[in-house]
């Protein structure tokens, strides 16, 4: 499904990313996790085809990913933007149902089908029942459900959340999770998902990749990427990595000095 | 998660056909009452029977005078029609500029495309070049090529400031319709010949309306309102942020680059026939958002039969408040137009009221 192969990204000057090898085949839940300016949205960016890398490739489907018209590669990657400026007085329904754009031709109007679609996409949101309201009046956390459920609703095998959880409070942060990623797994998708939250990325991804200075500087399940060897090299601090007493995933908590 | 009934809301994707022609019966109404009124006073009822009567195939019993046949279908009517003609293309082209550059204060005339298309069309009109093509067929694309060179400095300014913002694009729209208004002075006065026609005609008006020119201005506004009308789903998706319109599957470029080509087409064919006429493109759009909400699918065709109504209205004012002279439509417009602009400042500019 994916494949980068040697990604180079340089933005002015600065190289973002330095050589990144990742594939992702199947139905998998893969977290993107690494310090701040690590290259993690910027991977999101690349793998969206809103970019392209300097050198590299980005395949989608064996194709690369900038190299699609932008409707067949929004029916293969939906992207669901940290924190978005959103056009301010549509209500949210108008909003969710934009996410039908790449199944529709130009002069179509949604069918009773997309309806469906986005108001399921809504419900497991848990965003239907401010259907109606304008974006405008929803706080932070609200939006950042309504954002999901536009990339939810465009139905794609591959859904990329960038930073999903920030906003949300810690009901919402499970609840979204779980339900996104249950939908992909259903439909042989998957999900990547990037995360500052080690241990939250630890109990829903399957696989997490950790970016440090540009490459990746480690692969794999949670409990073999999250060593507090690793963690503390990638981040430069000491950290404590427990067990979940119940989901025993791994919990990594800071050190104080 | 509530358990919430998916029945509970109704699927509204659908035509807005009820507003529509509600919106175009509203519009005849109005234009028949314009055109009743005037230096002689028509009654409504014989308007109505004088123009069902040029209908093919149905002959009434005549009731009325030559003159006022001749009052209503050779001056009044064909000044109403090009009116709704050219405030339907100002109000759907300034729908579209907002809706492309997402900024709720672009308009033809306040980036420049107005007086671009005015430039482009005194170079046809003042130099030379008129006299080698035939003016009335070359007028219009000599005024697109003008339109097209002013949003196309505006919007590469206000782009290059990084994210458009939205007073970087009026202000580079203000620097460019100076400069534009000064080339297109420059033109007139470097020509010998008389400078009224060219005068009158960029204070903007419709004296001089005849069903030619309603015809032309037609073929010029016809494909692209097509255009615009087709793209209405995708301007919605276009307000969101770029790279995520991009990312819902909209190729933000192409479809910029048709939009602002076929909004500058029509202002283009409604600046040759009618002149600079400011602000319908501001407050028709505007007051169709508050009444009927953001959706570009109901927004461009309400906002076109609004500014038509509004620039039909705006006409009858032009010549009848200091009858028997007329005022410049234009002049009109502004009355109502910049304190709009202005209030639009006042209290942040966003879309909607």
């Amino acid at each position: 499904m994916l494949k980068l192969q040697d990604v180079r990204f340089s933005y002015q000057g600065t190289d973002v990313l330095r050589g990144i090898d990742i594939e992702v085949a199947g139905s998998e839940v893969v977290g993107i996790i690494g310090p701040n300016g690590a290259g993690k949205t910027t991977l999101l960016n690349l793998i969206s085809g809103v970019i392209k890398p300097s050198t590299g490739d980005v395949l989608i489907n064996s194709k690369a990913s900038a190299e699609y018209p932008p409707s067949e590669r929004a029916r293969l990657v939906a992207v669901a933007p940290q924190t978005p400026p959103l056009p301010e007085w549509y209500k949210v329904i108008d909003l969710v149902l934009m996410g039908r754009n790449a199944h529709l031709k130009l002069y179509d109007w949604e069918s009773k089908n997309d309806y469906e679609v986005v108001l399921n996409a809504m419900q497991m949101t848990d965003t239907l029942q401010f259907a109606d309201r304008a974006i405008t009046t929803l706080s932070g956390g609200e939006r950042q459900r309504v954002v999901i459920a536009m990339a939810v609703a465009q139905e794609t095998p591959l859904i990329l959340l960038d930073e999903p959880t920030a906003n949300l409070d810690i009901a919402h942060q499970s609840k979204v999770l779980d339900i996104v990623a249950a939908a992909q797994r259903k439909r042989q998708g998957s999900v990547i998902i990037a995360m500052h939250d080690l241990s939250l990325a630890a109990q829903y991804c399957d696989r997490l990749i950790m970016l440090a200075e540009g490459v990746v500087h480690a692969d794999g399940p949670p409990v073999d990427v999250l060593k507090p060897e690793i963690i503390s090299r990638a981040y430069c601090t000491e950290v404590i990595v427990m067990r979940h007493p119940t989901a025993g995933s791994p919990v990594v908590v800071g050190r104080r000095k | 998660m509530p358990n919430t009934n998916l029945e509970i809301l109704p699927v509204k994707a659908r035509y807005p056909w009820n507003r529509v022609i509600g919106g175009i019966a509203s519009l005849i109404l109005i234009g028949f009452l314009a055109s009743s009124i005037g230096s002689v006073d028509i009654p409504l009822l014989q308007s109505v029977k004088i123009v069902i009567n040029k209908l093919p195939g149905i002959e009434l019993p005549t009731s009325w005078s030559n003159e006022w046949e001749t009052i209503l279908w050779q001056l009044r009517i064909p000044r109403v029609v090009l009116a709704a003609i050219v405030g339907a293309t100002l109000a759907m082209s300034g729908a579209t500029y907002q809706g492309v550059f997402r900024n709720p204060l672009a308009d033809p005339y306040l980036i420049g495309v107005a007086a671009g298309a005015g430039l482009g069309a005194t170079v046809m009109l003042a130099t030379p070049l008129g006299n080698l093509m035939s003016i009335t067929t070359f007028l219009p694309i000599a005024a697109f090529v003008g339109a097209l060179l002013a949003v196309f400095i505006t919007y590469s300014v206000a782009k290059n400031t990084g994210g458009l913002p939205i007073t970087t694009l009026i202000l580079a729209g203000v620097a460019v319709s100076s400069l534009m208004a000064a080339a297109t002075t420059l033109i007139m006065m470097l020509g010998d010949d008389d400078l009224r026609p060219i005068l009158s005609w960029l204070l903007g008006g419709f004296i001089e309306a005849n069903w030619t020119k309603c015809a032309l201005t037609v073929i010029y506004v016809l494909p692209a309102a097509a255009l615009i009308v087709i793209y209405g789903r995708v301007l919605n998706v276009m307000q969101l942020e770029e790279g995520h319109a991009n990312q819902m599957g909209v190729n933000t470029e192409r479809t910029k680059f048709l939009l602002i080509l076929g909004a500058s087409l029509a202002t283009a064919g409604a600046v040759s026939f009618s002149g600079l006429i400011g602000f319908v493109g501001l407050i028709a759009p505007h007051a169709v958002r508050l009444i009927w909400g953001t959706d570009y699918r109901t927004l461009i065709p309400m906002a076109a039969l609004s500014g038509a109504g509004i620039l039909i209205i705006a006409d009858l004012a032009a010549r009848t408040i200091i009858s028997p002279t007329e005022l410049p439509v234009g002049v009109v417009t502004a009355f109502f137009g910049a304190p709009f602009f202005l209030y639009l400042l006042r209290r942040g500019i966003r879309f909607g009221l």
